[in-house]
């Protein structure tokens, strides 16, 4: 059974846009991942801000659920994924290739 | 038979409590229902030791023990021994990473160290008689030689749920099941790629097992998965966070159910990441937990009971029995952690009074079963506090059982 997420926007299908992207992201790390972080943007360090591997495959499957898409995981390193900002341009590259 | 304190459970609350009384001269009687003590960090194959360190926001500032005494004693031979390495960093915190064996190795001789230390394995409390104030008196005990009868001064419950604190008749709460912290099961691994344990790596698994699940290669339960180096070249930790919503941990025979069916998800995890990462090809399961990782059960009413909001805001107390420097450390739902830092990292005194029965004159409470609520539960669980509130509490049983009226009370009482 899929869990319902509090992401209001409809199931998208077609490849996610930068600005769709950073909402989704920053919706679902504040209210589902993360604990309240009251500055959330999209350049806080996620890791400084209590990102771990469970909340990476909880994000990943939510984006996966949502887009219907799957990040490069080749592209998913510390680097990129260390920023709402890294995770968008994943989400934006990986539309790209499935569209 | 008689002790001046009894401390009913072996884990870590239990041990630094056990040795504290026993070096402040009392005649000690530790109880543990499994075969050897040492708790989640032994027996349940938790392999990190948090709450030894203050919180620090500098990274490259040296860490600091939050409590002197008996955690730093622990950690120091664990480290010489080679049991222990670190601590390392980890986000925002310090860990020391230790070796589930050591630690049960440590337990056992320290145990055995003290004369007026008497351990007892595989036994379980029966029964508590109480005296006219109201007071533990007497502990009915089941030995696997069988039944037996301690007189004691003081008792320490370092049951892990308050289980004695129960069976005493005194105030215990329970926040409701489904909003415990969910448990854990641990497995240990060998032949893994320690580069699979870098930041990247860590990323690399998490991808591979969330596609797996997005696939339905794997159930979603396999989500609650994570993965630790262990303090061996290519030794790894996998904890798996059970969804398990309506467990009750205060039913023994709900654990073993549970721990079959996390023993079959943590193989089929294992089988998938052979088959289909490089760096796992030569993994083995190498070590099995004998019980699984408790976080949240049932704890004492105290006469004080520590608050979210006073670990969140640092604040100090006129008796403390030690520091907590761990963050509020939620599990509500398997997958995800959340962590509440105190303000400016500050730690928060425990106060003697949440060790003190609100209830029950001469019982105290250590490690998971101090008086505090679901919150600050969160914060204070961990083990490096449960040794030092194991410690402050067993001093404390110690000094009960030095007044003059328990001496006479347990002189007096017939054999």
């Amino acid at each position: 059974m899929r869990e319902s997420g509090s992401f209001s926007l409809p199931k998208m299908t077609a490849s996610p846009d930068l600005q769709t992207s950073r909402a989704f992201l920053l919706e679902v790390l504040s209210k589902e991942i993360l604990e309240n972080i009251p500055d959330l943007d999209e350049r806080t360090d996620l890791f400084d801000a209590g990102m771990d591997s469970l909340g990476t495959m909880q994000l990943l499957v939510r984006i996966e659920q949502h887009f219907g898409i799957q990040l490069p995981a080749a592209r998913l390193t510390r680097e990129n994924a260390s920023t709402v900002e890294g995770w968008a341009s994943l989400m934006i590259e990986a539309g790209q290739g499935n569209g | 038979m008689k002790a001046d304190v009894a401390v009913i459970g072996g884990g870590s609350a239990g041990i630094a409590a056990a040795v504290a009384a026993a070096r402040s001269g009392a005649e000690v009687l530790l109880v543990e229902r499994n075969p050897s003590p040492g708790g989640n960090a032994c027996s349940a194959r938790v392999h990190t030791l948090c709450g030894l360190y203050l919180l620090r926001k500098d990274g490259n500032k040296p860490p600091a023990y939050a409590n002197e005494g008996f955690p730093r004693e622990v950690a120091e031979s664990l480290l010489s021994s080679g049991g222990a390495r670190g601590p390392v960093r980890m986000g925002r915190l310090d860990v020391l990473l230790h070796s589930p064996e050591a630690f049960g190795a440590l337990a056992l001789e320290l145990a055995g160290k003290f004369p007026n230390l008497r351990l007892l394995t595989g036994t379980s409390l029966k029964q508590v008689w109480k005296n006219d104030e109201g007071g533990i008196a007497a502990l009915e005990l089941t030995t696997p030689r069988g039944d037996i009868t301690v007189d004691v001064a003081a008792a320490v419950d370092t049951s892990g749920d308050s289980g004695l604190a129960f069976a005493a008749g005194a105030g215990t709460e329970l926040a409701p099941l489904e909003h415990l912290q969910r448990p854990a099961y641990v497995l240990g691994l060998c032949g893994i790629d320690p580069a699979l344990m870098s930041a990247d790596g860590r990323l690399a698994l998490a991808h591979t097992i969330s596609s797996a699940v997005s696939n339905n290669q794997l159930p979603r339960e396999a989500l609650g998965a994570s993965f630790k180096e262990g303090i061996g070249s290519g030794e790894t930790w996998m904890t798996i966070d059970l969804s398990a919503k309506s467990f009750d941990p205060r039913n023994v025979s709900e654990h073993e159910a549970l721990m079959d069916g996390a023993s079959d998800l943590a193989a089929r995890i294992t089988a998938f990441l052979t088959a289909n990462v490089a760096g796992f090809r030569n993994a083995r399961i190498e070590s099995r937990p004998e019980q699984l990782g408790i976080r949240e059960s049932r704890r004492m009413a105290g006469r004080y009971t520590l608050t979210g909001s006073d670990v969140l805001t640092g604040r100090r107390f006129r008796e403390e029995a030690a520091l907590s420097a761990w963050p509020v450390e939620l599990r509500k739902k398997a997958g995800n952690v959340r962590l509440r830092f105190p303000e400016e990292g500050r730690p928060c005194g425990i106060p003697m009074d949440a060790l003190r029965s609100r209830d029950v004159p001469n019982l105290l409470a250590a490690g998971r079963c101090i008086s505090s609520t679901h919150e600050a539960h969160a914060a204070i669980r961990v083990i490096g506090t449960s040794l030092a509130t194991g410690e402050a509490a067993g001093k404390e049983a110690a000094r009960l059982a030095e007044q003059p009226s328990r001496r006479r009370q347990l002189e007096g009482v017939p054999q």
